[in-house]
């Protein structure tokens, strides 16, 4: 394929991509989620200490603080910037865009999907480059499996998933950011405090996987993965679905 | 001609607490202008939420383009523009990131969009300003905006809410002779709520009356004048008007003159009368050589007329609603 005919084939792919409302909406998401100001702040943060961790430790310790951080710190960011990105905008732009041809599924997944992208991005970009300066300079434990150490990295990318799409959940539902704020705050406390629980729940608090960070690594850790893994891919499905049958029918 | 928007027994109840919009039966016919006037709280905005699918009815049903409107009707949409009151636009954005957004959520391909927002920032006199963040416009230039927008899909109906709330005279001008222009091309359809009558009177070739969710008038300019014609003239003179007066006694039909400073009323005995009357007075003030300052019929006043009929509203409201129910 000679380079016009690619060129046009790629126009064609811009020009399908922009008459599609859903992506319009969700680039568009995307891009204000990155210039969010309290986004920008946790950013720089979280690379701050990311870098304080990496060079102060020097080991694995290094991406196991930064873990607890994004457990702790990251999940009540992604839900105060989750909790406004519906509730902030009823009453003004979002009766601005569903006036126009964007159908409420569209708009609701746009917000779903860009929010979990923005803070699934943030995590990812900060530990990779955690984990890639440590292995660079071979700080890391030749006996290491890192298929392990991915799988711990990716069940942390799944806790903030939940929270993020928590966020947007209550956020859809209740009129007050306050509101949906503090109802996800209070999801995050069950949570984070399931840890507690002596029953058979307790392995689904974000506690019991920084806890247990080691024994994932060396596979001594006797639970059930696919139980910690359902749950917090099969939440935000099954937030979506209340959100939609919510936003429905509700009056803007 | 099928109207744009057609409304039957739309109720819209908040809470099961405030009736908004009460059994509203309202039609907007093709190619007009039409004002929805009302006092405030009366329902005019939830109306169009309701036209707009922005909120689901309580009762009732609305049909825009012969289509019901739910609250997924985005093929309905399409073809409609939409001003707020207040329009709010996303942070950090200036008209022309605004306006390609909106454009590209309208699936307009680049090729159109590009021109037909340069060509809109043009009309609404925003070319200075169409770099600079919209957070820091002025009122009159937040609603310029949010009018690009909503004509920036080529709509065949457009719906204005209180479109000069909070203008200026220089920005409620311009927005008066864009709405005017709108409506006089053919293929396009006005919608407009307001509560300032004199806007209304000026481009509106249709008009509906709102209070308590209820439509108390719906007809031409034409025929809510004739409502409350008074058979009454109005003249202001200069000059010393006793022998005027004088001779009015004897001009027949009039049933009576009253006189304040320089202004005279004059009362018509039947509407059948009024043009044969009328030449008289003016054959009169000729006579005496009086000088004609101002003159209005009596029939004009649309303030008077929304007033009188909102307080017919409120006397006969509860009568209305026992001969309906029997």
């Amino acid at each position: 394929m000679g380079f016009l005919e690619q060129f046009h084939r790629k126009l064609r792919i811009q020009h399908h991509l922009e008459r599609n409302v859903f992506l319009v909406l969700f680039s568009h998401e995307v891009r204000s989620g990155f210039k969010n100001p309290l986004q920008k702040t946790w950013i720089v943060v979280i690379l701050f200490f990311g870098l304080l961790f990496t060079s102060g430790s020097r080991n694995l310790e290094a991406v196991s603080s930064l873990l607890v951080l994004f457990i702790f710190f990251g999940s009540v960011v992604a839900l105060i910037v989750s909790s406004s990105s519906i509730s902030g905008e009823i009453g003004g732009i979002a009766d601005s865009l569903l006036s126009k041809s964007v159908r409420r599924w569209e708009y609701l997944l746009s917000k779903f999907l860009s929010q979990i992208v923005v803070v699934v991005t943030v995590y990812f970009l900060v530990v990779v480059l955690s984990v890639g300066i440590l292995w660079n300079f071979k700080f890391l434990p030749d006996d290491l499996k890192y298929e392990n150490l991915f799988f711990v990295i990716m069940l942390v990318g799944l806790v903030l998933l939940f929270f993020s799409s928590c966020g947007v959940m209550f956020s859809s539902i209740f009129s007050r950011t306050v509101l949906s704020f503090l109802s996800g705050i209070v999801v995050w406390f069950l949570l984070v405090f399931l840890f507690l629980s002596t029953g058979w729940e307790f392995i689904y608090s974000p506690v019991e996987i920084i806890g247990h960070f080691l024994q994932i690594l060396e596979d001594s850790w006797d639970i059930e993965y696919w139980k910690i893994v359902l749950f917090y891919v099969g939440s935000p499905f099954l937030f979506f679905i209340i959100s939609l049958v919510c936003f429905y029918q509700r009056d803007l | 001609m099928e109207p744009v928007i057609k409304t039957q027994k739309l109720t819209k109840i908040f809470n099961q607490k405030t009736i908004a919009v009460n059994d509203l039966y309202l039609t907007v016919p093709q190619d007009s202008i039409y004002g929805f006037l009302g006092p405030n709280g009366a329902g005019k905005t939830t109306t169009i939420k309701l036209t707009l699918g922005l909120i689901r009815p309580s009762a009732g049903s609305v049909c825009v383009f012969g289509t019901p409107v739910g609250m997924d009707s985005s093929e309905v949409r399409r073809r409609i523009g939409y001003l707020p009151t207040q329009p709010t636009f996303p942070d950090k954005m200036t008209p022309i990131t605004y306006l390609d957004f909106i454009g590209k959520v309208f699936g307009i391909p680049k090729e159109v969009r590009i021109p037909r927002i340069t060509e809109l920032i043009r009309s609404v006199d925003l070319l200075s300003l169409s770099s600079s963040e919209i957070k820091m416009f002025s009122t009159g230039e937040i609603t310029r905006v949010a009018l690009a927008a909503c004509l920036i899909n080529d709509p065949e109906l457009l719906i204005l809410d209180e479109p000069t709330l909070g203008l200026d005279p220089i920005g409620r001008a311009s927005t008066v002779k864009l709405i005017t222009e709108l409506g006089s091309r053919k293929g396009k359809t006005v919608f407009v709520s307001s509560h300032i009558l004199a806007d209304i009177e000026r481009f509106c070739t249709h008009i509906g009356i709102i209070n308590s969710g209820k439509l108390i008038f719906d007809g031409t300019i034409a025929e809510i004048k004739k409502l409350i014609r008074t058979n009454t003239v109005e003249l202001q003179i200069e000059g010393e008007p006793e022998s005027f007066l004088e001779k009015l006694g004897s001009v027949p039909h009039i049933t009576n003159v009253e006189s304040f400073k320089h202004v005279i009323k004059i009362g018509i005995d039947d509407p059948g009368n009024y043009a044969q009357t009328l030449l008289a007075i003016f054959k009169a003030l000729t006579e005496e050589k009086l000088e004609l300052i101002s003159f209005s019929s009596g029939s004009e006043n649309l303030e008077e007329a929304f007033l009188n009929l909102l307080e017919e509203e409120k006397s006969h409201g509860f009568l209305r609603a026992i001969s309906q129910k029997a």
